[in-house]
């Protein structure tokens, strides 16, 4: 069994996420077994995964583990008929469709949260006190059952956390106190685990248990995918081979990977120091990369397979009756890192040639300050009708999108491989982007697929859009891009992971 | 069911504590089910009662109620059977703290608490402090003698109680409190949580309102419609304001322990006793009131006017194997002796009782008083005070004596000849009861209630103006000089004793509880229970 470690998944994921996500569907489909295991406690887990795709035996979280909870079916429990609420003694007050009050001779004693995407099931109740502080709060598994109480410090600071099984015997308790004078997780303790308590100081010490406990055949492995989890995954005290998948580059400027004046990003360096002997291997995704990382860790063995798989799609129709739009798209992140600011510039440029260029952002944004910050600099350079804000799209809404493109486009600083730009590849459109280490650097072919563009030469990004939107035929040769892509297909990367054992 | 309701139960107790397990026992022998509710928590309490000879499924503590360990299996927890979750630890006993310190290493993982001997001798375990891996103090649980955790408080990181949780026996949380501070800026409780394992989840503001639940989920437990569930006030604080309003019907009961008048004197004018003030404004929401003694009972109605029910049932009450022994004569008594058993405390005035004493030791020269009960120090001690200074007044120096406590009443009872009481108040005097009953002539005030009923004045002793103490010295001149007077009235009081046998107390309870039944079907006819159908299967 191959165990792909990871956080989360969450309802907005990332690079790394997807990557493991599509790593578990290609194993699944090849017939080898496998499954992602998470650390975080994710009450909507079960609802977030069903919308990428898995399904609840493609995944094992360390709390479902030990909540006992790994395969729950799921039962309702909409707010008004669950009989949490003593309707003879309390009333529910519909503030909106996504929360009620509860009140009690006309007090205020408690806020149900409906759960995000669903008609009334509950979330989460928030208690109050009679002074109206939030005294605790109960969450709710999506799969309809009461799975964690979360007890305030009088302050307003997390106290103490119980997690329940589904019978509502606390499994786990998690204890928040003061580390040198501010509070903390302090303690995870399992609560009569296997007829015993095991005490924990730390989330990361429990998770290394967790895998202990999973582990059951010498053949089993571990793919570690999250440098956050080095340290947990490497403490696991086993037989079986560890690897450490990295998604990105590796130096802090991706382009001196190779060089000694890169600086390893401090997340990893655990990895390259302490725990080097803990793992097997670490896999990338390019051969550059692994050059670049073998020209300074000879005494551990480094793996080039693609951290994504893709088969080839046939163009739909939607985009072949010509019309005049001209659609770029970008797809990942709305982070400051990603440069969404060069993006707008660029886009500026394709303006002057095209006037009513669209380009679609697609992704979750970093925060509600950043997103403000691009709204109001859209506004400020006129891009109103030429600027979509998408948000994160999943399945058929995101085909369509690269359906009806005419070019992808990214302005980020480095890729390990780059998801946006195999997809692209996938449906046959071109890839623009900075000329950056790895993914980029090995598979873009200036012309062919694509183009490199140096870092912050907006004036050239823009002119290498217009081309290819001018030259349309050019680079839409299908079966250019399926021989590429066969690179990159499922039969191809499995074997590689095959390789690994 | 019937349901005796009070606050609280602990080593030491007053005089409605006794007067409830008497009760419990008087109903226990008449195969009644009954059960003595409590309403604070108190990891003692069955110890404490089981001690007293209740069981524990004559205990309906309201923490136990929610934690459903009302008749747990009782076992000793030791520290050993403490689980840490930690392995290689170290336990080092400090027998003089009670307690044992936990180590890992270095660092301190717990002290246990155990129970001083007076409850175990097998160092079971009564607190566990926990601290985690960084060394604060964050929780400590609390053990049940019968050997459960029972509460567990939560602590902040500066070392205060956050929130109070009782666990059921499945370690489910199934009641909490929380602690915040008030618009004044001090710490309390601000709110209770009740979660019941059916699903239903109440926040109320306050213990009362936890009450008000748990009295609703009793009354809904044992509901019948055979007859009422009885609950009868014991500390009408704890739920007064509570009568009628539970969701289902069921007879209650205002039980009268002390005298309704805060000057028992002047019974028809006299600003009310506290305890008494609510329950007395909301009297015709009771079925019954209950008065110790006839004279409350006459005394209560023509003030009052209640339309409840008043029912005088004695809260003493003289078992029957007492009547099986043989009685002791005068003569084979200590001569010339008097007894008193009460707290030693200004309202019992002893100085009065001292000076009557005083008086009579003109005539009666090896005249005694002994007196037994704890003194209470009160008043920059008053009481003793003015006995000592009537000790003085009168030279009585070797003729006074005061004893402790004693838990030996019956054999002192015995000893002695005549018992004194000048107290201010009584609600009925249960040592002045088992003194007689055990042959003892009686002579006191007239005060309300107890002293005048108790001693029928001629017959069983003396009943004296209240406050005249030279009348009482005068009466004890005169029994003491008169021997067959004294064995007369000695004799009367073991014939009287009979109106607080077994038999004449249950009657006067079966009256009530004749009472309670006939009125049932009334009852019930004018209650409707909730609306059941149609409300648990609908449509979006």
């Amino acid at each position: 069994m191959y165990y792909f470690v990871n956080e989360n998944i969450f309802t907005f994921n990332s690079g790394t996420e997807f990557s493991a996500i599509n790593r578990q569907q290609m194993f699944k489909k090849q017939g080898v077994k496998s499954k992602i295991i998470t650390r975080n406690y994710n009450s909507r887990l079960h609802s977030d995964i069903k919308d990428h795709g898995l399904k609840d035996e493609d995944i094992l979280s360390m709390y479902d583990f030990f909540q006992n909870a790994t395969d729950i079916k799921v039962k309702h429990n909409k707010l008004r008929y669950s009989n949490i609420i003593d309707k003879r003694n309390y009333h529910i007050v519909f503030i909106d469709s996504n929360s009620s009050l509860i009140k009690y001779h006309g007090n205020t004693v408690a806020k149900v949260i409906i759960a995000p995407a669903t008609l009334g099931e509950i979330g989460m109740i928030v208690y109050y006190d009679r002074f109206g502080n939030e005294t605790s709060k109960d969450i709710y598994d999506s799969r309809g059952f009461k799975s964690k109480t979360i007890y305030f410090h009088p302050n307003g600071e997390t106290g103490h956390e119980l997690i329940y099984n589904i019978s509502g015997e606390p499994v786990i308790e998690i204890t928040h106190m003061f580390i040198e004078g501010k509070v903390f997780p302090t303690m995870y303790k399992l609560i009569n685990y296997k007829g015993k308590n095991v005490r924990f100081n730390t989330e990361n010490e429990l998770f290394t248990f967790f895998m202990e406990e999973i582990l059951s055949d010498k053949k089993d492995i571990l793919i570690n995918d999250r440098p956050s989890l080095i340290e947990a995954v490497a403490n696991v005290d086993t037989d079986c081979n560890k690897y450490q998948v990295l998604h990105g580059a590796h130096t802090t400027d991706a382009n001196l990977g190779g060089s000694n004046d890169g600086k390893v990003y401090e997340n990893l360096r655990p990895l390259f120091s302490k725990f080097l002997n803990c793992y097997k291997g670490i896999i990338v995704s390019t051969d550059l990369q692994k050059h670049d990382l073998q020209k300074f860790f000879n005494n551990i063995e480094i793996f080039s397979i693609s951290d994504f798989a893709v088969n080839y799609i046939e163009p739909s129709s939607v985009k072949n009756d010509k019309s005049s739009n001209k659609e770029m798209l970008y797809i990942g992140r709305l982070f400051e890192d990603c440069h969404i600011e060069h993006l707008l510039k660029i886009t500026q440029f394709v303006k002057a040639e095209f006037k009513d260029v669209k380009l679609h952002l697609v992704g979750y944004f970093e925060s509600d300050d950043y997103s403000k910050k691009i709204k109001k600099q859209i506004k400020d350079m006129k891009l109103e009708n030429n600027v979509i804000i998408e948000g994160y799209k999943l399945g058929k809404d995101k085909e369509k999108l690269y359906q009806t493109s005419d070019v992808v486009i990214s302005a980020r600083n480095s890729d390990a491989l780059g998801i946006s730009m195999l997809e692209s590849f996938s449906y046959g459109k071109p890839f623009i982007c900075y000329d950056v280490n790895y993914g980029p650097r090995e598979f873009i072919k200036n012309g062919e697929n694509g183009y490199l563009v140096t870092q912050g030469k907006f004036h050239k990004f823009a002119a290498n859009i217009i081309e290819v939107m001018k030259n349309s035929d050019k680079m839409n040769n299908s079966d250019y891009y399926k021989k590429l892509i066969d690179l990159f297909s499922y039969k191809k990367v499995i074997e590689s992971w095959k390789k690994l054992v | 069911m019937n349901f005796f309701i009070n606050a609280r139960y602990n080593e030491k107790n007053s005089g409605i504590e006794h007067a409830q397990i008497k009760r419990a026992k008087l109903f226990r022998n008449n195969k009644v089910p009954f059960k003595l509710i409590f309403r604070d928590w108190n990891p003692c309490e069955h110890f404490y009662l089981n001690a007293a000879d209740i069981k524990d499924d004559e205990i309906l503590n309201m923490f136990d109620f929610f934690q459903e360990t009302e008749n747990f299996d009782h076992k000793k927890i030791n520290v050993m059977d403490i689980d840490f979750g930690v392995s290689g630890l170290t336990y080092n006993d400090e027998p003089d703290n009670h307690r044992y310190i936990v180590m890992k290493d270095n660092a301190i993982v717990a002290r246990v608490r155990y129970f001083d001997e007076s409850i175990s001798k097998d160092k079971q375990v009564s607190a566990v402090e926990y601290f985690d891996g960084f060394g604060n103090l964050y929780r400590v649980d609390f053990y049940d003698t019968r050997g459960f955790q029972s509460m567990v408080e939560w602590y902040t990181p500066d070392n205060k109680v956050a929130t109070d949780v009782w666990y059921d026996t499945k370690h489910r949380p199934v009641l909490e409190t929380y602690y915040r501070k008030n618009a004044k800026g001090k710490m309390e409780q601000s709110s209770w949580k009740i979660i019941e394992k059916e699903g239903p989840i109440k926040i109320v503001d306050n213990i009362d309102d936890v009450v008000f639940e748990f009295l609703n989920k009793v009354n809904d437990k044992y509901f019948s419609t055979k007859e009422p569930n009885v609950f009868v006030l014991d500390r009408t604080n704890v739920a007064d304001w509570m009568v009628p309003k539970l969701h289902r019907p069921a007879y209650y009961v205002m039980h009268l322990h002390n005298s309704q008048a805060g000057d028992p004197q002047k019974p028809d004018t006299s600003i009310l006793n506290n305890n008494y003030e609510f329950p007395l404004f909301t009297g015709n929401d009771y079925d019954a009131i209950i008065t110790a003694t006839e004279k409350q009972r006459k005394d209560v109605i023509r003030r009052f006017k209640p339309l409840a029910k008043v029912f005088t049932i004695s809260v003493g009450i003289v078992p029957n194997e007492q009547f099986e022994q043989p009685r002791i004569p005068m003569s084979a008594r200590k001569q010339n002796s008097i007894l008193a058993t009460a707290r030693i405390a200004p309202e019992k005035q002893f100085g009065d009782l001292v000076s009557a004493m005083g008086i009579a030791k003109k005539e009666i020269p090896d005249i005694s008083l002994d007196l037994y009960g704890y003194l209470d120090h009160s008043q920059d001690n008053r009481a003793k005070k003015e006995i000592d200074k009537a000790i003085k007044k009168y030279d009585l120096k070797d003729q006074v004596h005061i004893h402790g406590y004693t838990k030996d009443v019956a054999k002192i009872q015995n000893q002695y000849q005549i018992y004194g009481l000048t107290s201010i108040m009584e609600g009925f005097n249960l040592a002045l009861m088992e003194a007689t009953s055990r042959g003892e002539v009686g002579v006191t005030y007239d005060v309300n209630y107890g002293p005048n009923e108790l001693v029928q004045n001629e017959q069983n002793g003396y009943v004296v103006d209240y406050g005249d103490y030279k009348a009482l010295g005068e009466k004890l001149i005169y029994l003491f000089k008169h021997k067959d007077v004294l064995q007369k009235m000695s004799d009367a009081s073991y014939d009287l004793a009979k109106r607080y046998s077994e038999e004449s107390v249950w009657n006067e309870w079966k009256s009530l509880l004749d009472d309670a039944k006939s009125g049932w079907s009334t009852k019930l006819n004018d209650y409707r229970e909730p609306i059941k159908h149609g409300l648990n299967q609908m449509e979006e």
